[in-house]
């Protein structure tokens, strides 16, 4: 393989991204997929961060917080958090992208505490990410895969998924379409439309299902047309290599 | 009139007990020098509210001055959660109360417009609606929406900083300015740190540049690399080396006591 396996993720991310989007952007691999998206098939699409900064291009150094230069400079609005959390609850936001420490078959995360050992372990809490999740159109979750972070039930539900399945969000009046896509660090999931369940949709190059079911919490549901993750095209390596061009996010 | 007072003058005007609501958010632009004259002068029992907390909260964590915190994250973006945090947390050191981004904001703008509380639909389907009780659902007489109203936050004080300032209290933020405006308004008195005073004429000249008013203002700061180790752009970016010096003194609670012993009790403050 030519490419890493992050890159292989922020190339997913990217295709998630439709042109003209109002994107709800994180940092690290997901920005990078937005800065992917951008220079090839969503050109049109706006970034929209936490912290109010606004841009129609990323920035092209990498930025460790969002409020870095070269995220700030150039940027088209600096214009606060009120405003982008209101662009959110007004659904104005077409996708968010979230991650969590613990994700479960629902979608649900959890990034409020965790144990480990028989020991509560305390996590920084939601930041923005219960607000995304309740209220973009859609979110795309990007996890790393390990069985500990992926727990039939999550402890604490931070950000709603489907709840407990079909029906729960309009239960909750959750007015945002919740989790599309999980793209994880070794498959990437869909939801079944009926009962709102992760469902394997690919696998990446070099791991078996066995491999995704092992590090899984609870009894994998398999998509019938399974197929390996598509490899990234030499336009969409190229792009992510312009915009992390020392590997500093994409290094395996 | 002119609202300039020293550093050391701060310690009027914030007591014990009171509740304070810190500006920036993360590693940016947070007020450290204003919180750490709080540490300095003995100011203990605080009720915090922090949206986006960094090293501002976890420091006053980590001095055993906060009693309460609202906060809806508290960490160092890449470097994780916040150690002083995590620890306080675990061992129940304070009451915490949780939220999310936009609900604590809704909290401080319910407090800014001197209301009850703020309709929001953020919070449906988390379990932050368990575990904090200022959050309430209700149907809207306006069509039966289900929302959630969040109970309004009323500090006593806000810290912030920003590049520049004049004497009378107007405050221009030249990079983000995340809360700050709501954070101002929202308080019975904002105490404000600037990079450097400016007189009021060179304010006019850059009057898109104003966040703070001064109608919200009760003092000002001069203050250059008050913001550090966080950012101030584009004065100066977050300064990570000393960052990673302060996660290393935060490893455990006896060497960040001896840190906070050595730097934030006693002396000025060093400015970078």
């Amino acid at each position: 393989m030519d490419y890493t396996l992050k890159e292989l993720m922020v190339v997913a991310a990217a295709r998630e991204i439709c042109d003209g989007e109002v994107v709800f952007v994180g940092m690290r691999l997901p920005l990078l997929g937005f800065a992917v998206a951008k220079e090839l098939h969503a050109p049109r699409a706006v970034g929209i961060f936490e912290n109010g900064v606004i841009r129609d291009w990323p920035a092209l150094a990498p930025i460790f917080t969002m409020s870095d230069p070269p995220n700030v400079s150039r940027s088209l609005s600096c214009c606060g958090l009120v405003d982008v959390m209101s662009l959110l609850q007004s659904g104005r936001v077409d996708l968010g992208f979230i991650g969590g420490a613990e994700i479960d078959r629902f979608g649900n995360l959890n990034t409020h505490w965790v144990e480990e050992n028989g020991r509560r372990v305390r996590l920084p809490g939601s930041g923005g990410a219960a607000d995304i999740a309740g209220l973009a159109g859609r979110c795309i979750i990007i996890m790393n895969h390990e069985r500990r972070r992926f727990p039939p039930k999550v402890r604490f539900i931070t950000s709603p998924g489907y709840g407990e399945g079909r029906g729960w969000r309009e239960g909750k009046h959750l007015k945002g379409g919740g989790p599309r896509r999980v793209i994880t660090s070794l498959g990437i999931f869909s939801f079944d439309s009926e009962s709102r369940e992760m469902i394997l949709s690919s696998f990446h190059p070099g791991v078996s299902i066995e491999q995704i079911q092992r590090e899984t919490g609870w009894r994998l549901k398999v998509a019938a047309e399974v197929s390996e993750t598509r490899s990234p095209l030499a336009e969409e390596l190229a792009a992510v290599r312009k915009y992390d061009p020392k590997g500093v996010w994409t290094n395996n | 009139m002119n609202k300039v007072i020293g550093l050391r003058d701060v310690r009027e005007e914030i007591r014990s007990g009171d509740t304070i609501v810190i500006g920036g958010g993360g590693l940016v632009r947070k007020p450290m020098a204003l919180v750490e004259e709080v540490i300095r002068a003995g100011i203990r029992d605080l009720t915090v509210v922090s949206v986006l907390g960094g090293p501002d909260v976890d420091l006053l964590l980590g001095a055993g001055r906060v009693k309460k915190l609202f906060y809806a994250y508290v960490g160092f973006d890449f470097g994780g959660p916040g150690p002083n945090f995590r620890r306080a947390r675990e061992e129940n050191k304070a009451e915490f109360i949780e939220g999310s981004e936009f609900i604590l904001i809704s909290a401080l703008e319910a407090g800014a417009r001197g209301i009850s509380f703020m309709p929001v639909r953020s919070g449906l389907g988390s379990d932050l609606l368990r575990v904090n009780s200022n959050l309430q659902k209700f149907v809207s007489p306006f069509g039966g929406e289900k929302l959630v109203a969040v109970k309004a936050i009323r500090p006593d004080v806000a810290l912030l900083h920003v590049n520049s300032a004049d004497p009378t209290g107007y405050g221009q933020i030249l990079g983000d300015w995340f809360l700050d405006p709501l954070c101002a308004q929202a308080a019975k008195k904002t105490i404000m740190s600037a990079e450097k005073i400016v007189d009021t004429e060179t304010i006019e000249q850059r009057f898109a540049d104003t966040a703070i008013v001064k109608l919200w203002t009760s003092k000002v700061v001069e203050a250059p690399g008050g913001a550090g180790f966080t950012s101030c752009y584009p004065d100066y970016p977050a300064d990570f080396v000393r960052l990673k010096e302060y996660l290393g003194h935060a490893r455990s609670a006896e060497t960040f006591n001896a840190y906070v012993e050595k730097n934030a009790a006693g002396q000025e403050r060093r400015v970078s």
